[in-house]
């Protein structure tokens, strides 16, 4: 090659690079120092056994930014939310996070589950990459650092209002069935012992179960052998309808007290079998705050007049938490957005769920006692 | 009392998911890991048809038994068959099997995965099955109960003689002994294949049907744990021994409703297959060993 040829190769290449940074670079709307597209990516738990939890989330989330762009909350700039499937599958949700580093995203939603979420969770933080999840209640999410949020009210906070159900309908003698291959769900065990005992309520029998056994009838018979006030199932999807359906088949005459897991339209193979069971969720449609108000009537005018569930509503409430934040923040820099995020918690804005408020990075939230009554979960007043 | 009804109906129901898997397995070499995804398939159709159509429930049993065997015969029709062709021998074949029958069965699971999104669990529609509630002595037990415990002993039973005393029967266990003198003297291996296959789908389908009726509802990974249970039973049983399904299912169900009696549960697993270790040390060949001239 000679000089005059590597010269115009030269000036070429620089060219095309010149070129592509301008092609590259984001566009900025006028006003609010943001770009005018703001990227979102959601790894959310589509398929696999929280794909249920997953794709409900995602229709909550696909909602609150149809309405924002709609609404203009961030001026000129209009989020752009794209979607890769974790599969409940801890390795493709770490996957997935790994190639999320990187490309910019503004903010980043988790997996609801928390096996997935715990491995995605350090790789977010690791990378800088501001992170929501939703539901994933586990240890180890929010520890992996200040990049880390979770914009869903723990159970075990709200917990309590299920013993004080119980307290006020003179449940003195409870039986527990826990699903102890499910870390939360022995964590929430633990909660109700404790408030039970504090209660004056007094658990009579403690049985447990593996994901891994299909059939609960020899603890359900050891259950109401023991002459419960109430039985607890606290088990997840298909096994809380077998606990059910067993119990009431079977003559139990007692209340049925169970965890959110009763929630989501999981009792509806059971119809009116269900109907007075009872348990504790952080979201019901029939809430009266202004945002819920608001999202239950957009939800139904787009999906034929039904009610959302407790899953929508937390996909809805975390991507509104982000827009706030980026409007607060003017930017979509990691260190500004996390900045945001933290004051935003701590200020408050109004949601699905009433005034959604932050303590440590960590969603707080009041919840609210619901009933399984003629097909539908209805507050608990 | 109330317990050994619970402890009969858990091993019914374990025997009947497993029959159709020892069938297969000590007939025709198939380890078939699809079987419970076939198990959940048949559900699922049980749980659309309910749905949409409202059979009752004496057509949700035929429709379940139907459509598992159907999905069997599939299987073994597009994947089975050319397996066993390509294969350069039947250690191959069964390797193959093995592996292609895995694909299968997650295939089966995303589909039902897929369909079930917004009812991830899924039973009946209610009224498809009315249960009814008997006393007898200080125990409870249902109609759907006795059901299940009787059909699973009935099946053995015909499985056993159809096996042992029919033309079709008895050419089976002789495929399973030498398939290429089968072929010799004019047994037609493919139908006979077929056919068990249909058995076997059909087995994993009625299962299917009496477990989301007993249990209410299932979810699609419901199978997944059964073929766990299947594989210790067969194991325990003897491979391709119908009357070891029969020891092996009620032995598993009695061990673990004996450790639930007697623990809180969480042990369960590990308690009832540390016992089947204990069995296979002394006993490796299984409770009812199969001689290799008699393989069902």
């Amino acid at each position: 090659m000679t000089n005059t040829s590597r010269n115009a190769f030269r000036t070429l290449v620089a060219s095309s690079a010149l070129v592509a940074g301008i092609v590259a670079a984001p566009s900025f709307a006028a006003d609010s120092g943001l770009p005018k597209a703001i990227k979102f990516l959601s790894i959310q738990d589509l398929s696999g056994i929280a794909g249920k939890p997953g794709s409900d989330t995602r229709v909550g989330m696909d909602l609150a930014v149809e309405e924002i762009n709609k609404s203009n909350l961030l001026g000129d700039s209009k989020i752009e939310i794209s979607y890769r499937d974790s599969a409940t599958n801890p390795g493709q949700g770490a996957a997935h996070m790994n190639a999320a580093i990187g490309q910019k995203n503004a903010i980043v939603f988790g997996s609801v589950s928390s096996n997935v979420a715990i491995a995605e969770a350090p790789i977010a933080q690791r990378g800088r990459q501001p992170t929501i999840f939703t539901q994933a209640g586990s240890k180890g999410i929010l520890e992996a650092g200040n990049f880390i949020y979770r914009a869903t009210p723990l159970q075990a906070d709200y917990l309590h209002l299920t013993v004080d159900w119980m307290k006020r309908n003179n449940i003195k003698r409870v039986a527990m069935l826990t699903d102890t291959n499910i870390p939360t769900i022995n964590d929430l065990r633990a909660v109700i012992k404790e408030l039970a005992s504090k209660a004056g309520i007094a658990i009579v029998s403690d049985e447990e179960s593996t994901t891994t056994s299909p059939d609960i009838s020899t603890q359900l018979t050891k259950m109401r052998e023991s002459k419960p006030d109430a039985a607890m199932p606290f088990m997840l999807g298909s096994r809380n309808v077998t606990a059910v359906s067993q119990l009431r088949q079977n003559g139990f005459q007692g209340r049925i007290v169970g965890m959110q897991g009763m929630g989501g339209n999981a009792l509806a193979p059971l119809g009116d079998l269900a109907d007075g069971v009872v348990w504790a969720t952080d979201f019901n449609p029939s809430q009266t705050n202004p945002g819920a108000v608001k999202f239950v009537a957009a939800y139904k005018a787009k999906y034929q007049g039904q009610a959302p569930g407790f899953f929508h509503a937390e996909g809805y409430d975390a991507v509104l938490f982000a827009a706030h934040a980026l409007k607060k923040a003017g930017s979509v820099e990691p260190d500004a957005v996390v900045k945001a995020l933290e004051a935003v918690g701590n200020e408050g804005f109004e949601g699905a769920g009433g005034n959604v408020k932050f303590v440590g990075r960590q969603q707080q939230g009041a919840g609210v006692v619901v009933e399984w009554r003629k097909g539908a979960e209805v507050p608990v007043r | 009392m109330q317990q050994v009804i619970n402890a009969l109906t858990l091993g019914s129901i374990y025997l009947l998911f497993s029959l159709g898997l020892t069938l297969a397995w000590g007939t025709l070499k198939v380890l078939n890991l699809a079987h419970g995804a076939v198990f959940v398939f048949s559900s699922l159709i049980g749980f659309l048809a309910t749905r949409s159509i409202g059979l009752p429930f004496p057509l949700v049993v035929a429709l379940g038994m139907l459509s598992g065997g159907l999905m069997t015969l599939l299987i073994d029709a597009v994947v089975f068959r050319r397996v066993r062709r390509i294969a350069r021998d039947e250690l191959q074949a069964e390797l193959l099997m093995l592996a292609a029958s895995l694909g299968v069965a997650a295939m089966l699971l995303s589909f039902t995965r897929n369909v079930t999104l917004e009812t991830p669990s899924f039973g009946l529609t209610p009224g498809t099955f009315t249960t009814v509630l008997y006393q007898i002595g200080a125990a409870k037990v249902s109609n759907i109960q006795f059901i299940i415990i009787g059909l699973g002993i009935g099946m053995v039973v015909a499985l056993a003689l159809w096996v042992r005393h029919s033309r079709a029967g008895r050419a089976l266990r002789a495929l399973a002994f030498d398939p290429a003198t089968c072929g010799l003297m004019g047994v037609n291996a493919t139908a006979l294949s077929a056919t068990a296959m249909v058995i076997a789908g059909a087995m994993a389908g009625l299962a299917g049907i009496l477990l989301i009726v007993y249990l209410g509802a299932i979810g699609p990974e419901s199978g997944e744990s059964l073929m766990l249970k299947a594989f210790s039973i067969i194991v325990l049983g003897g491979v391709g021994s119908i009357w070891g399904a029969l020891i092996g299912a009620f032995f598993l169900a009695g061990a673990e409703s004996v450790v639930l009696n007697f623990t809180s549960g969480g042990y369960v697993d590990a308690i009832a297959f540390a016992m089947i270790i204990l069995v296979l040390l002394f006993r490796p060949r299984g409770l009812i060993p199969v001689q290799k001239a008699e393989r069902v």
